[in-house]
């Protein structure tokens, strides 16, 4: 057991995992609440494109993919808030908009560094040691900024109508958000994959919700699932050899399906909600 | 042009100058002229679509009227300052929350947030929470689910939200709908008796006009434009 942390990918792996484990359910607790879980899932196709812009140009994909989604979540947010289109039309419109670029895009590359699955699906092998400490640092970031913000956040996100007449800047607030649920996509994409970040940002939060007595507990609880799912599932990716975002993704759901019983039984026998 | 100015004596905190508001050039509210002075519960009454909610929305700055101009505390608009020292409760105000697990106080500590700047770091002022909720007689529900409660308590709980940021006025749009009839009593009542115990103005936008005219001091109408029913 203990000579999977000898290995120095391994590593890489799980300090960038560990960051990500925290980060996504902190910031899907939000998005959950706001009814717009999908918004990850959208910028993950996104940031697909990134990807393939970055393999075109032989660029840094986490620099050319934080950009190109931070660029689109304001530009969602502008057509939700400003134009007035609803919130899942402007993310139906994004998330094929970003596959079909990401496709066309992906079409140009002659000879990919890594194969293109293990951008779609995660790898533990394209995580540098260097890179996992520039994960951590921008998690850390995303982190503190939530931190200042929170109960200005809280407040907009479960009432926004409450919260801009009592003088809070529900726009800035929310187009914060937007910006930080970039962050974590663009940081999340190498190790769980583009097309898995979004289930660790909803599934943790799902699964807490069904056990937690407040918003608070249920932020906690979300992020203890979270680094659980992603140790468990790096753990099993290595010894039984098969992916890593996907392993971590079932390890959640079996988390998820734990919750679910555990809060059907305590509804049965103690009527609790 | 109505030009209404309850009876009370004293200063004026909130007063609407000439005031129209319009939705694609659809007049909602025309030349609606009103004072209201410190310390007073005012009924606003009317018909669905009539424009009370927008009127309200107008005074706690989340719409600007397209003539006229509304004066709080003085000032000569709505300025962010003015805005926190009003406990505004908006209609359905938790629906979209759904079945999120909130607690009691999470719900009430966020009026906290309207105290502190955007990055600042959350002040827990427990003493204020619990204070908040004895007001409206919740104090032992502080950890309950919000979404066990009846409808009643819910409303209850957020005026609590709305009074621990100890506002000046407080502004209610339809608070009883789906409340049952001995729970709105109970509720106009402790509506009055905040206004007398802690001399907090009081708008109420509600339909029960026979329940509310037992509390308010004046009722006014609004149907695009306003007229004085009642002033005691």
């Amino acid at each position: 057991m203990i000579e999977i942390f000898t290995y120095p990918f391994m590593q890489a792996a799980f300090i960038a995992g560990g960051a990500i484990a925290i980060v996504s359910p902190l910031i899907g607790s939000f998005l959950v609440l706001k009814r717009y879980s999908l918004i990850a899932d959208t910028l993950s196709h996104v940031a697909l494109a990134g990807i393939a812009v970055s393999l075109i140009t032989k660029t840094e994909p986490l620099y050319i993919t934080t950009l190109l989604c931070i660029g689109v979540s304001l530009l969602i947010e502008f057509l939700r808030q400003k134009r007035g289109i609803q919130g899942d039309a402007v993310l139906a419109m994004f998330l094929p908009g970003g596959l079909a670029l990401s496709v066309i895009l992906l079409s140009l590359v002659k000879t990919p560094s890594a194969p293109i699955t293990s951008y779609l699906f995660g790898s533990v092998t394209t995580i540098s040691l260097t890179e996992a400490v520039s994960i951590v640092f921008l998690a850390s970031f995303t982190i503190l900024l939530i931190a200042s913000i929170y109960d200005k956040l809280v407040y907009t996100t479960y009432d926004e109508e409450s919260a801009k007449a009592g003088g809070i800047q529900t726009t800035l607030l929310n187009t914060h958000l937007m910006v930080l649920t970039a962050l974590t996509v663009s940081i999340s994409f190498r190790l769980v994959g583009a097309l898995l970040i979004g289930a660790l940002m909803v599934i943790p939060v799902v699964s807490s919700q069904l056990l937690a007595s407040g918003f608070r507990q249920t932020i906690t609880l979300a992020m203890i699932y979270g680094i659980a799912s992603m140790f468990l599932g790096l753990v099993l990716s290595f010894f039984i050899n098969i992916p890593a975002g996907s392993t971590v993704v079932l390890v959640s759901l079996v988390f998820f399906t734990f919750s679910f019983l555990l809060s059907s039984k305590r509804q049965i026998f103690f009527g609790k909600k | 042009m109505p030009t209404i100015a309850p009876s009370c004596s004293g200063q004026m905190c909130i007063k609407l100058n000439d005031v129209s508001f319009s939705y694609n050039s659809v007049p909602v509210l025309e030349h609606i002229t009103l004072s209201i002075q410190y310390g007073e519960f005012i009924g606003i009454i009317g018909p669905n679509g009539g424009g009370k909610s927008t009127l309200v929305k107008c005074i706690v700055g989340l719409l600007t009227p397209t003539e006229g101009s509304i004066e709080i505390f003085g000032n000569k608009q709505v300025t962010q300052s003015a805005q926190k020292k009003i406990g505004y409760v908006p209609q359905r105000s938790e629906s979209q929350s759904g079945s999120f697990p909130f607690t009691v106080g999470e719900i009430v500590d966020m009026g906290l947030a309207v105290k502190s700047s955007l990055f600042s770091f959350h002040h827990h002022d427990e003493k204020e929470i619990r204070k908040a909720l004895k007001d409206v007689g919740m104090e032992t529900h502080r950890e309950e689910k919000m979404s066990n409660l009846s409808g009643g308590q819910k409303q209850r709980v957020l005026i609590a939200r709305a009074l621990v940021g100890n506002p000046t006025i407080l502004i209610l749009d339809e608070p009883t709908v789906g409340v049952d009839e001995e729970s709105k009593e109970d509720f106009f009542a402790l509506l009055k008796s905040l206004n007398t115990r802690k001399n907090i103005t009081i708008l109420l936008i509600s339909h029960d006009t026979d329940a509310i005219s037992k509390e308010v001091h004046s009722m006014v109408s609004i149907n695009r434009t306003l007229s004085l029913i009642a002033d005691s």
